[in-house]
């Protein structure tokens, strides 16, 4: 497959996109003191990372699934590594 | 270059390796075998060439917390916390832990960092804070791994499972004053002792007796451990903080920005306003050669320099970071490289975790 500068940038935005609405909707419903901005692509979203915790995947989930009509799994922790980890998994599940 | 008695004492057959003028062991045995424990078994891994700095006096949690970009001011007694050390230009000196005791606050720098870190604290230093250098008096040494705690189990006498992420306890290890910590890098359950160096290799030559007849157990090179904490993205100061802001490496994680005031706050302000135009995404290599320095390209353009190339053990391919223009900092996408044959590689920048580690589907018992 040819990568030219244009079609690579399309889906670089594209991508950026969802990144981006995924942490706006996170910062919303989970009330976090933060800008979305300020949370990086990879950062974990538990411990050590945004910190959130098991009732903020609970929630997570809900919200995931209001907002995107994807279903997260508690038997699929990988999924909420990161925001790119859910970012995959929406674009993967997404109808 | 110098060598702490722990490494000395320990190193065995092992490779060493110069690092800011420290001796560490890169590889004991073999990169492979060293994984295999580390991610399905129990690591144990040296990290006494770290830098350690005792902060105490009357105003040593406000000293501390001017300094950092974390917030302290509340941080509880037997907590530790990850944070940056910035410069007044907003860079990087050092990503640091900090573990908060009752009157003091230890400071446990990289190797990389250690002196600077050092240098940074007396040139700060106010008229009621004490800092004390342990760097060589202590040793802090580490287990990580699916099993780690089984064999962390044998040096306390409680039960290992009530020690939360990120906390530690003051307790006797053979008859000598430790910290006992929960903390790790790889993404699997880790744990940490810091004790005077002269009982270090004691600690070690225990948790190396750990009984390997069901999962391997095996001394980790800093080789390896740097191979899995790419694989988390954990960051490393060495790699992803040369020439490289706080948010082009993608760290703001590590900062809190509701924090009024610390040193470097107000470069950071300003660099987050000029904008980010370029950030460390993380990259997979299926086939082709690839080195650092290496050019991430699309088409004629350059857009990118490599900055790290490992091979993971684990996905049996390379990975990598690359520096790339904001535009393309995302994951999910092919992009190429040049590499120094002059052959064109094609890179897939992939989401973190890169892998799946196996502590996550294992609970402590």
């Amino acid at each position: 497959m040819l990568l030219t500068y244009a079609s690579v940038k399309e889906q670089a935005e594209k991508r950026r996109e969802l990144t981006n609405r995924i942490k706006a909707i996170i910062v919303e419903r989970l009330s976090l003191d933060i800008e979305p901005e300020l949370i990086t692509d990879d950062q974990p979203l538990f411990g050590r990372g945004l910190g959130l915790d098991s009732i903020d995947a609970l929630e997570l989930t809900v919200c995931i699934e209001d907002e995107f009509g994807v279903t997260l799994y508690d038997d699929n922790m990988e999924v909420l590594g990161s925001i790119n980890k859910l970012a995959d998994y929406i674009t993967e599940n997404m109808e | 270059m110098k060598t702490s008695i722990l490494t000395q004492a320990t190193k065995q057959q092992g490779t060493l390796t110069e690092v800011n003028g420290y001796a560490v062991v890169s590889t004991y045995s073999t990169e492979g075998a060293e994984y295999e424990a580390l991610r399905n078994g129990v690591g144990l891994y040296d990290l006494s060439a770290v830098g350690k700095y005792l902060v105490k006096g009357d105003e040593h949690v406000e000293f501390l917390n001017h300094l950092v970009t974390k917030d302290i001011e509340f941080l509880d007694v037997e907590k530790t916390i990850y944070t940056l050390l910035l410069n007044e230009e907003g860079n990087v000196i050092d990503a640091v832990t900090l573990y908060k005791r009752e009157e003091s606050i230890l400071i446990e720098t990289s190797v990389q960092g250690r002196d600077a870190v050092g240098a940074w604290l007396e040139e700060r230093k106010t008229g009621d804070v004490e800092i004390e250098d342990l760097s060589d008096a202590l040793s802090i040494l580490a287990v990580e791994g699916p099993y780690s705690w089984k064999a962390a189990a044998g040096l306390i006498d409680f039960d290992i499972s009530l020690l939360p992420f990120q906390s530690f306890v003051e307790n006797e290890i053979d008859g000598v004053q430790a910290i006992f910590c929960r903390n790790g890098v790889t993404g699997e359950y880790g744990y940490k002792v810091v004790i005077e160096s002269e009982a270090a290799a004691g600690v070690w030559e225990k948790l190396l007796g750990h009984d390997a007849s069901q999962y391997p157990v095996q001394a980790v090179g800093h080789s390896t451990l740097e191979v899995a904490m790419l694989e988390v993205r954990q960051p490393n100061v060495a790699v992803e903080t040369a020439d490289v802001n706080v948010f082009e490496s993608c760290l703001e994680w590590v900062v809190s920005f509701y924090k009024e005031d610390f040193v470097g706050r107000e470069a950071l302000e300003a660099k987050r306003g000029e904008g980010v135009n370029r950030r460390i995404i993380g990259f997979s290599v299926e086939a082709g050669s690839l080195s650092e320095q290496d050019s991430i390209v699309l088409e004629d353009e350059t857009i990118g320099t490599v900055l790290q190339v490992r091979d993971s053990g684990f996905l049996g391919k390379k990975l990598g970071l690359a520096l790339v223009d904001e535009l393309f900092a995302v994951s999910g996408i092919a992009l190429e490289a040049t590499n120094q044959a002059g052959e064109r590689v094609t890179v897939q920048t992939i989401s973190s975790p890169y892998i799946l580690p196996k502590s996550w589907a294992i609970k402590i018992a």
